[in-house]
């Protein structure tokens, strides 16, 4: 077979060979992280997995109320943002306790119930502590035909555990997954935010040693907002504080466009702050240079795909 | 070029960039014609647009086909409160990874073509419901909204024509059945992504209760080509019912996987042994499932055929997503088509019996076949339990389960037959329950695969 393999694991890049790994993941294009600004409707929405992450981590405190402002900025009802402050919540404390469900629920005035009814229906809320590195090996139909049993397999054996368990080092968690919508390349496995491609089994021992080795060299990111107190958030609370989130309270204006020029104004000169957004947005034109800086800490620098 | 291989008979229409990593700046999106389109569209109005595209024949690229132009035309004309277009980002099927490339590759040509169709629908935001597990995507998505919004191409005022599109990405969290429109407006919402019942539809009552379009990303991907260039422009591929051009999923054995973009109507045949290299390990084929998991299987020597909606359809199977995954002759076919079922069993949402109990007992039968302690009996179940997952629940999903079942019975039925012993099964062990064979008590049991770990 004329395959080239990616050594960065980021997808078989066949006629394409000169691409690198940052090139296919798209690092050296990314929006700013929730935390540091960006346009509204870009920032507030998409999750992360953060390698490191405190079960009794403060929710929605500091950066976080900010982005919290965001997301309910974005939607006539307070409803709605539930499925981004889970993945918020899930970013920050690893995985979604019960505890988590109920303090989600009354930041968003909604019933303990629904809120548990939603959060155990989808499978990305993690239930109960995952390892640093959460391991999702897809085993459906065409993965499976090209041996991703044998490669789940393999990373239970490696990593010495069984489907779900963290290993002894507190590194690792297997599962298997569900179709990852990257059936060109399988084996697909995820790895926290990551998409390795094309994986085999004999693949596998360098895949964790990368992993560990990133997990050891990452130093501790400072917990934002800790230090102050458990106080509990609502949805009015955060609008009374000044957060934008549009003209009134959520809901009230269900009619109207829901994001106030306020909201703009404010991501705008969030923007304009951030002085050196050229530098952290590498442009695409522009020969890579490490971008690193602004991205989920387990997203690997750009040197490193070589 | 089609990501990642390339070949001559490709069409490149949507794929132009694929592989190009500076594509996905606004930059060079606007030095090779992005968002002209969008220019063009805005001086149109809304209602010549609809008509281009009806014009076009555009039809919906998530699954079910659905002439696009149509489908606008439903929306109200008259504005009484808010509407929205919700981008179906949620690809999940299994086989299909054509939505992620376009959204990775080429954000900009999505989020032209979303905003062409807000304009055209009279929706004041754009929700990009993007599947949670495509984090990579998502921020490059992500970047693409923050530029556009920077450029004043999205927000208060776009391009200058005073109309307010605003745009927001929305990231599911894990769960195919996001993808049925009326369960994403649920999912959207803060729900369970359980599907409503139809009608109300959505475009009189959809997300929020408000009138709602919702469309695939491949389909939004072709509108800012068909606003340039004109309706009887994108006709000149395909046929009179699938005309355009279409990002064919190849995946399974094959010698180049990865995604081709062709017109509609391209040989099944041609593609598999010209496009994709044919069969690796010199070996041949057994199956094909031409749209995704959730459509009939089609045998080796049903192959021959056009690829478009109804050429696929006369074969009994449909085109779906054209997410083609091809099996070669030592498959266990019994073992793949359990994998797909115990899927289903898994994404059921639950609501309707025929789906959560059909699902659930086809995956334990199933299981039990591919274990060797299947019966004569059993074949005869999965006919009945399948034929009544048909037709008898709020979404297709139950359907989809069905449909590999009963074509495998079909056409590979000897596989079933070999598999089921041909003696009396010994009694259970004490290990064993009732009708719980070893393999389950082993592990892995049939609706309760490995990943309920976590989330049990």
């Amino acid at each position: 077979m004329s395959e080239v393999r990616n050594p960065g694991w980021a997808g078989e890049t066949g006629a394409f060979e000169v691409l690198s790994e940052g090139d296919v993941r798209g690092t050296a294009y990314v929006g700013r992280r929730p935390l540091e600004g960006g346009a509204p409707g870009a920032a507030p929405s998409y999750p992360y997995q953060l390698a490191e992450r405190d079960p009794d981590a403060p929710l929605f405190e500091g950066p976080y109320r900010e982005r919290l402002g965001k997301i309910l900025s974005r939607y006539p009802d307070a409803r709605a943002a539930l499925l981004p402050v889970l993945n918020m919540a899930q970013e920050v404390r690893g995985h979604v306790s019960p505890e988590t469900m109920d303090e989600v629920a009354e930041l968003l005035g909604l019933a303990p119930a629904e809120v548990r009814g939603v959060a155990t229906f989808y499978t990305m809320y993690n239930r109960r502590p995952v390892g640093r590195y959460l391991i999702q090996v897809c085993t459906n139909v065409s993965c499976n035909l090209c041996g991703a049993d044998d490669v789940a397999a393999r990373f239970l054996t490696e990593t010495g555990t069984a489907p779900g368990e963290i290993s002894e080092d507190g590194l690792f968690t297997v599962i298997e997954a569900e179709c990852l919508g990257a059936c060109g390349f399988p084996t697909a496995v995820q790895i926290n935010n990551r998409y390795f491609e094309n994986v085999d089994a004999d693949a596998v021992p360098a895949i964790l040693e990368r992993l560990r080795a990133e997990g050891l060299s990452t130093p501790q990111e400072p917990r934002p907002g800790s230090g102050n107190g458990r106080g509990r958030a609502t949805v009015e609370a955060v609008v009374s504080a000044g957060t934008p989130a549009g003209s009134g309270a959520p809901g009230a204006d269900s009619g109207a466009r829901h994001v106030s020029a306020e909201t703009r104004d404010r991501a705008a000169s969030d923007e304009a702050a951030g002085g050196d957004s050229d530098s952290r947005h590498v442009s695409a034109e522009t020969p890579r240079s490490d971008s690193g800086a602004h991205q989920d800490r387990a997203q690997p620098a750009d040197g490193e795909s070589a | 070029m089609a990501y990642p291989y390339e070949h001559p008979s490709e069409t490149r229409v949507l794929s132009t960039h694929f592989g190009e990593p500076r594509a996905r700046a606004l930059s060079f999106w606007r030095e090779h014609g992005g968002y002209d389109a969008l220019k063009k569209a805005l001086e149109m109005g809304p209602e010549a647009v609809v008509e281009t595209v009806k014009e076009s024949g555009l039809r919906g690229r998530g699954g079910a086909g659905f002439p696009t132009g149509v489908k606008w035309s439903f929306m109200p004309r008259e504005k009484d409160g808010p509407h929205y277009l919700l981008i179906n980002a949620d690809e999940s099927e299994p086989g299909a990874f054509k939505d992620r490339e376009l959204l990775r590759w080429t954000p900009h040509q999505m989020l032209e073509g979303a905003l062409i169709g807000a304009f055209a629908i009279r929706a004041e935001h754009v929700y990009v419901y993007i599947r949670g597990e495509f984090f990579e995507p998502a921020q490059v998505v992500a970047r693409a909204v923050e530029e556009i919004y920077e450029a004043g191409i999205a927000g208060d005022d776009v391009m200058g024509s005073g109309h307010a599109i605003d745009v927001t990405v929305h990231c599911g969290a894990g769960a195919y059945i996001c993808g049925e429109e009326t369960a994403l407006m649920n999912s959207l919402e803060g729900r369970r992504g359980q599907p409503r019942v139809k009608p109300p539809f959505p475009a009189a009552v959809g997300a929020f209760g408000r009138p709602t379009t919702i469309n695939n990303v491949e389909t939004l991907c072709a509108i800012p080509h068909i606003v340039t260039h004109g309706g009887q422009w994108y006709r000149q591929w395909g046929t009179e019912k699938s005309p355009g051009t279409k990002l064919f999923n190849m995946s399974g054995h094959l010698e180049r996987r990865g995604n081709y973009e062709l017109p509609l109507g391209f040989n099944l045949k041609e593609l598999l042994y010209d496009v994709c290299g044919g069969i690796p390990n010199g070996r041949s084929l057994k199956a094909v499932i031409p749209g995704g998991s959730s459509v009939p299987i089609l045998s080796a020597d049903e192959i021959d055929i056009p690829m478009h909606y109804e050429g696929v359809i006369e074969a009994g199977s449909m085109l779906g997503t054209a997410s083609v995954i091809v099996m070669d002759d030592a498959t266990d076919i019994i073992k793949q088509v359990r994998r797909i079922v115990d899927f289903y069993a898994h994404e059921s949402c639950g609501q309707c019996t025929p789906c959560r109990e059909g699902t659930t007992w086809v995956a334990k039968i199933m299981w039990r076949i591919e274990h060797g302690r299947g019966t004569m009996a059993d074949l005869d179940t999965l006919v009945e339990l399948s034929r009544n997952m048909i037709g008898t629940t709020i979404c297709v999903l139950s359907d989809s389960a069905a449909a590999p079942v009963l074509s495998s019975l079909e056409k590979f039925r000897d596989d079933y037959l070999a598999r089921i012993p041909k003696t009396r099964l010994p009694a259970p062990g004490p290990a064993e329950g009732a009708g719980a064979p070893a393999a389950l008590a082993a592990g892995d049991p049939a609706g309760a695969p490995a990943h309920a770990a976590v989330e049990a």
